[in-house]
């Protein structure tokens, strides 16, 4: 499968106390320092223990990999590669996305988040769908990023998960957030 | 960071604060069910021992219970359902009293 492309890998971010971020198609390396190193960093309440990266990846073009010194510090894939055609949107399905464990409360997640609005608005998706864990708080932090709950018209996700929106001004703020943080020539 | 960025960096950060430490480093799936249940049924195998005679039983005496209460409108094929899947039971039971015992041995 030939990979993916997008603007978003010309980009450099830059975040004051964390330094240079870059985004890139996931590579089989980043995904082996990721299951590698990622396990051993998650929470005991966390519900992902069985993730591997490289087993959900495998048959995914559209994913990648936030850098920072050379090392991923954010992940996201999408089972679709272009957007799903729903009633009344064009919707960008976020299937799976991952900070390490330790940088989970810094600014990476939200950082995430923003580069990921801005992949959607790329490939021209006017929404985000997703489905959280029902983790208190997690919703809570999806609602407060600019996420809606509620599902999307035409789409069943999966039992037991909670779907969010995010809509086009959503992540056309987020766009803004990420375009902000551009690191200048 | 040239000052312009800073202060531009600042909404970001303020955006950060407002959503604050995500709960969990996984922050969500659409898909991500079929590697929980993976994982769950890789744990089970490795800590649930099988199910008990008095389990079995139970599911037993719960389904002659239901043919019974059944009995006087029971077609044929009900009944003969009803006893296939009591000997699966008892199956079961022979299947779990022998793993049981190799469990107890390994343990």
């Amino acid at each position: 499968m030939p990979p993916v492309s997008s603007v978003l890998a010309r980009e450099v971010w830059e975040i004051e106390g964390v330094g240079a971020l870059r985004v890139r198609v996931a590579t089989r390396e980043d995904l082996a320092t990721i299951d590698g190193t990622w396990p051993a960093l998650r929470q005991p309440t966390d519900w992902h223990h069985a993730w591997r990266w490289d087993d959900i990846c495998a048959s995914k073009r559209e994913r990648f990999a936030v850098i920072a010194n050379d090392e991923p510090v954010g992940i996201w894939c999408c089972d679709h590669t272009t957007p799903r055609d729903l009633p009344n949107r064009i919707a960008y399905r976020l299937d799976y996305l991952e900070v390490r464990g330790d940088l989970r409360s810094g600014p990476i997640g939200p950082f995430l988040l923003t580069v990921i609005a801005s992949r959607a608005l790329e490939v021209g998706a006017d929404s985000v769908i997703l489905a959280a864990f029902p983790i208190p708080g997690l919703v809570r932090a999806y609602v407060a990023s600019g996420a809606e709950e509620r599902c999307a018209k035409g789409w069943n996700p999966p039992p037991k998960l909670i779907p969010l929106v995010y809509e086009h001004a959503a992540l056309a703020h987020l766009q803004g957030l990420a375009d902000d943080l551009v690191k200048q020539p | 960071m040239t000052s312009s960025n800073s202060r531009k960096g600042a909404a970001f950060m303020a955006f950060a604060r407002q959503v604050g430490p995500f709960p969990t480093s996984a922050l969500a799936t659409a898909d991500a069910t079929r590697y929980l249940q993976a994982s769950t049924s890789r744990s089970a195998a490795a800590t649930v021992l099988p199910p008990t005679s008095a389990t079995v039983n139970a599911a037993a005496r719960h389904l002659v219970g239901r043919a019974s209460a059944g009995a006087p409108s029971a077609s044929g094929d009900r009944v003969e359902r009803v006893a296939k899947r009591l000997e699966r039971l008892v199956e079961l039971e022979r299947e779990a009293s022998l793993t049981r015992g190799r469990v107890r041995e390994s343990a």
